[in-house]
């Protein structure tokens, strides 16, 4: 194949991909000279700055979100005794930006039936390797008060606080019930309690506490922390102080025990790899025969993310630096040094920030060519918390060959800032080309997909303070870690992966507090602590 | 008046080791027994490559429908069905008899037929190997507006429409409801969950709210499913209703695995008697805007810039390849090589789906479901290249058909030229299964050549 038709069979792959992400309405290719950059969208107000009116500000409403897979799995590890236990339930969803988000964790049919067969099963394996009977040996007499003490005993461990007298009775007639129909009085239980909406769901809902306020309980409070924390159940430490009625006092201390963790070491990282989209490196292809070094470099991109990542929340750096600026380089680690072509413990000057790193930078790229567009909806949706939709139905992704020399910005410009598809694209296309100095695996690069001469400036528009033009990527990134949108959508980020909501209007008080908590340079770790010792979590509003 | 016929037999309509004759007689006629019938409508993208999609003159199956060659004496190919106004993204033509939007597809009439006799509702089962833009391009379902009848690509969820609960993993025995103790018991277990549940509603408002209605239904739904016994008029389930519904896990390997999925589902829905009627969809064969996914299998390997060789195909980033296979093959062997490959791809899951139908046995006693299934299989174009290069004439049609329908079958006919016979073909096949349409469509009369 000649250069040219393998340049047209490029372009036409980009631009469909192009097109399918950014909700084109218009004929691809019809270019509108005229176009003017459109308003913001309305979506971009609620990056304003927070505005906590305390008189005014409601409490978060009493909320049930359900537990993920791996935490439902941990659970009945933790209850029955059983090792490995793993669950044909669905993996968990992504939803706006994270995974696991509480809108998306749901039971339909399908949730519904894996519930109740695992816990089937899981159930019947921990009567037969004694698991549970073990610590109940009268159950074999039938004798009342045993199974009325198995009940609560278990029942109270199951759903994270005391029986209530109605549920008590309920599951002593169950376990009877189970009995006499099959001669599986425990397993009957274990079953029922297992898929409960009262293990299945954290929830959060407080209990009037008689001068106004709707308080969560202490239980309540103890099942949220750990979860979020370790994505277990609370350990012995916090039940006691959940038991003993300490934990509100206890709050700092206990928060501060569980960010200690290893599990919150595991999952404080997800929070950057999710907003980065970092997990997809795992799987990501490349062409073998364009870049058949990807191969053998990939587990040392994941390193030199794993190594930033985690070394920023351990010095408490895990901030806009770690996105924009740092230039630390992965030490010990000759294939990547050469890479990079970076000697000693800095990169080049131009690798600034996780956004510059070969990991970053081969996610959000196609197989053999980069993609501009995609580069810069992350910056725009993740980043700054830009509102940019996907493509309607409908939307028409014909697109014309490109002319001789054209370059891929020109022709990705070309084909996508006419008619209705400039409201997203101007928005995103500038962003984008500014990493084009950076080829799909992340190397330096002098030249773009098509062989043209490199052009990386561009303008930022349609923000609130980050408009502008810039010459290159560094002054992207310096115009992005100096914006307080930024600064506001990292700490609402925080807020979602903590809470695993969008917030509200209603909720500026509490993403208040988390900002500046996070500091000048936003701090994630110390904005997500914020959010778990903000009154607007640790109470809630009366439901109607 | 159909057309001028040439059955090539003999010379050249004998379709692999299976000898055949002309439109091929196999016993028992529709009318004949009273067993339910079932239909299936499967719709695929993009045209085929016709030199290696129709049956050669050498009496063999061509390389993009070998794998149907095994169930050579249950199906024939129908070369010669044109669309004189279906060039162009209008595959509604194909599947409603008519020229312009707005008419009900083949399967939802059927279904609404059939409905009027069983006396219960049983929808058609509409279903697509994957999602794609809900525009009309690729749609091959209507309601009796016109309006699109929404596919559903997953089939872990389209499991759930069809039975009201997830899948089980003991298969059989589960979809077998648990009679007597065990089933009171299940049902036991699942009312102390619901109970659990309406404890909580008062407590929350908004979407937690939604959300618990949403877990207490579906539980509700589970525990309808241990009933002892059916009083209401309703399915009657066959010997092979639950087989293989063990398979139906959250893992999948692509594409293909999907397809297959959705071949068990339509299996076990005929089973189990809760669908008489499928259509599905194959969108993904060079349509645009597919997104992620893993096409492992399809064809795609190797054969396109941008791809590696080997057997891991999955196409992050780019939408598909749509604009490159199935507009350029004329002009590329290898994109034609690919497009062949494709289309041997699906008649893979055809060949599969048959396969399992076989397998079953049918609740009437009388041979298996198969036999009393016809399935009809065409596409959007007949060319993909929007009605350029006689995109408008022999486009891919084959029917397949079991012993008990009085459908004949085991030929290759040959039309010799366009003829906008597919409405008159359906009309006959709807009549065949139960069915029968005073008019579909433009098409009032049906093509009694495809009939025992």
């Amino acid at each position: 194949m000649d250069p040219m038709s393998r340049c047209s069979m490029i372009l036409r792959v980009t631009l469909i991909a192009l097109a399918a992400l950014t909700g084109c309405t218009g004929a691809i290719g019809n270019v509108d000279e005229s176009t003017e950059l459109p308003d913001p969208p309305p979506d971009l107000r609620a990056d304003r700055p927070f505005q906590c009116q305390p008189d005014e500000e409601e409490y978060g409403e009493a909320r049930l979100w359900r537990l993920g897979k791996r935490q439902w799995e941990v659970t009945v590890e933790r209850l029955l005794g059983l090792t490995d236990v793993q669950s044909r339930l669905p993996e968990d969803p992504v939803g706006d930006v994270f995974r696991g988000e509480e809108e998306i964790l749901r039971v339909r049919d399908v949730e519904a039936g894996f519930l109740f067969r695992d816990a089937q099963r899981f159930a019947s394996s921990a009567i037969s390797e004694g698991s549970v009977l073990a610590d109940y040996p009268c159950l074999g007499d039938a004798d009342a008060t045993c199974i009325g003490t198995f009940v609560r005993s278990f029942g109270r461990r199951a759903f994270r606080r005391p029986l209530t007298t109605e549920e008590h009775g309920r599951y002593v007639e169950l376990f009877a019930l189970g009995e006499r129909a099959m001669g599986e009085g425990p397993e009957t239980v274990l079953t029922a309690m297992i898929q409960s909406p009262h293990l299945v769901y954290i929830a959060e809902l407080g209990e009037p506490s008689g001068d106004g306020t709707t308080p969560l309980t202490s239980y309540e409070l103890a099942s949220a922390l750990s979860y979020f924390f370790t994505d277990a159940p609370p350990d012995e430490t916090l039940w006691e102080s959940a038991s003993s009625g300490a934990l509100n006092a206890d709050l700092s201390a206990q928060v501060a025990r569980l960010m200690a963790t290893d599990e919150w070491r595991g999952k404080r990282t997800r929070f950057v790899e999710e907003l980065l989209h970092l997990d997809a490196l795992s799987h990501v292809e490349k062409s073998d025969g364009a870049f058949p070094e990807f191969g053998e470099l990939r587990d040392s991109f994941q390193s030199e993310l794993d190594y930033l990542i985690d070394r920023g929340f351990q010095r408490g750096e895990a901030d806009l630096d770690l996105l924009f600026q740092t230039r630390d380089a992965m030490p010990e680690d000759d294939a990547l040094a050469a890479f990079y072509g970076s000697e000693g413990e800095q990169l080049p000057p131009h690798r600034r920030g996780l956004l510059t790193r070969a990991g970053f930078l081969s996610v959000h790229a196609g197989r053999e060519i980069t993609s501009p567009v995609t580069r810069g909806h992350l910056i725009r949706t993740n980043i700054l918390c830009d509102a940019i939709g996907s493509p309607p139905p409908g939307a028409n992704t014909t697109v014309p060959d490109p002319e001789p020399d054209q370059s891929q910005r020109d022709t990705i410009d070309r084909a996508t800032l006419g008619g209705s598809c400039a409201g997203c694209h101007v928005r995103m296309n500038d962003v984008g080309f500014a990493f084009g100095a950076f080829d799909p695996i992340g190397q330096d690069r002098d030249v773009d997909d098509f062989g043209v001469d490199l052009d990386l400036s561009g303008s930022v528009n349609g923000t609130e303070d980050a408009d502008g033009g810039f010459v290159d990527l560094n002054e992207l990134l310096a115009r992005l870690a100096n914006s307080q949108q930024v600064a506001r959508c990292m700490t609402t980020q925080a807020f979602r992966f903590a809470s695993g909501r969008t917030p509200t209007a209603q909720q500026q008080c509490v993403l208040e507090s988390m900002q500046i908590a996070g500091g000048a340079r936003m701090n994630f770790e110390d904005a997500i602590r914020a959010y778990f010792l903000s009154p607007r979590f640790l109470e809630r509003k009366v439901t109607p | 008046m159909t057309t001028r016929r040439n059955l090539l037999r003999g010379a050249s309509a004998v379709l692999g080791a299976a000898a055949l004759g002309p439109l091929r007689s196999q016993g028992l006629q529709a009318d004949s027994d009273t067993a339910a019938k079932r239909f299936i409508f499967i719709g695929s993208a993009s045209g085929c490559v016709p030199n290696r999609f129709w049956p050669m003159g050498d009496r063999t199956f061509n390389y993009s429908t070998a794998p149907l060659e095994r169930h050579s004496e249950n199906v024939s190919f129908l070369r010669g069905v044109s669309m004189t106004n279906g060039g162009d993204h209008k595959p509604y033509v194909m599947v409603t008899g008519q020229r312009e939007p707005g008419g009900a597809s083949i399967d939802q009439l059927i279904a609404e037929r059939m409905r009027s006799s069983l006396g219960y509702d049983q929808p058609s089962l509409v279903l697509c190997g994957k999602s794609k833009n809900q525009n009309l391009r690729g749609w091959f379902s209507f309601g009796r507006d016109g309006e699109r009848v929404l596919p559903q690509s997953s089939p872990l969820d389209a499991f759930s429409t069809v039975f009201g609960r997830g899948p089980m993993a003991d298969g059989g025995a589960a979809a077998t409801p648990a009679r007597g103790g065990r089933a009171a018991l299940n049902r036991a277990i699942l009312g102390t969950v619901t109970s659990d549940i309406e404890s909580l509603t008062t407590r929350v408002a908004g979407s937690s709210a939604d959300r618990l209605a949403e877990h207490g239904d579906a539980v509700a739904r589970l525990a309808a499913s241990f009933e002892d016994g059916e009083s209401a008029p309703g399915p009657v389930e066959g010997a092979g209703c639950g087989t293989g519904e063990e398979g139906f896990t959250t893992a999948s390997s692509g594409y293909l695995d999907d397809c297959r999925r959705h071949m068990d589902l339509i299996a076990l829905s005929f089973a189990c008697d809760r669908r008489r009627v499928a259509n599905f969809m194959m969108t993904p064969l060079g349509h645009d805007n597919m997104g992620r996914g893993n096409y492992r299998g399809m064809g795609y390997e190797g054969a396109l810039p941008g791809l590696s060789s080997g057997d891991q195909v999955s196409m992050d980033g780019p939408g598909d390849l749509h604009q490159v296979v199935a507009h350029a093959w004329h002009s590329n062997s290898s994109y034609a090589e690919t497009f062949a490959r494709m289309h041997r791809a699906e008649a893979a899951v055809i060949a599969y789906l048959i396969d399992r139908l076989k397998a079953i046995p049918d609740a009437s006693g009388e041979g298996t479901v198969f036999d009393h299934t016809v399935l009809y299989w065409t596409n959007e174009h007949a060319d993909p290249n929007h009605g350029v290069n006689a995109g408008r004439s022999d486009f891919p049609t084959m029917v397949a058909a079991g012993r008990c329908t009085g459908v004949r079958v085991g030929s290759y006919v040959d039309l010799d030229g366009g003829n906008e016979v597919h409405g008159a073909i359906l009309l006959a096949l709807a009549q065949q299964v139960g069915a029968p349409l005073d008019r579909f469509g433009t098409f009032r009369s049906p093509w009694r050549e495809i009939l025992v």
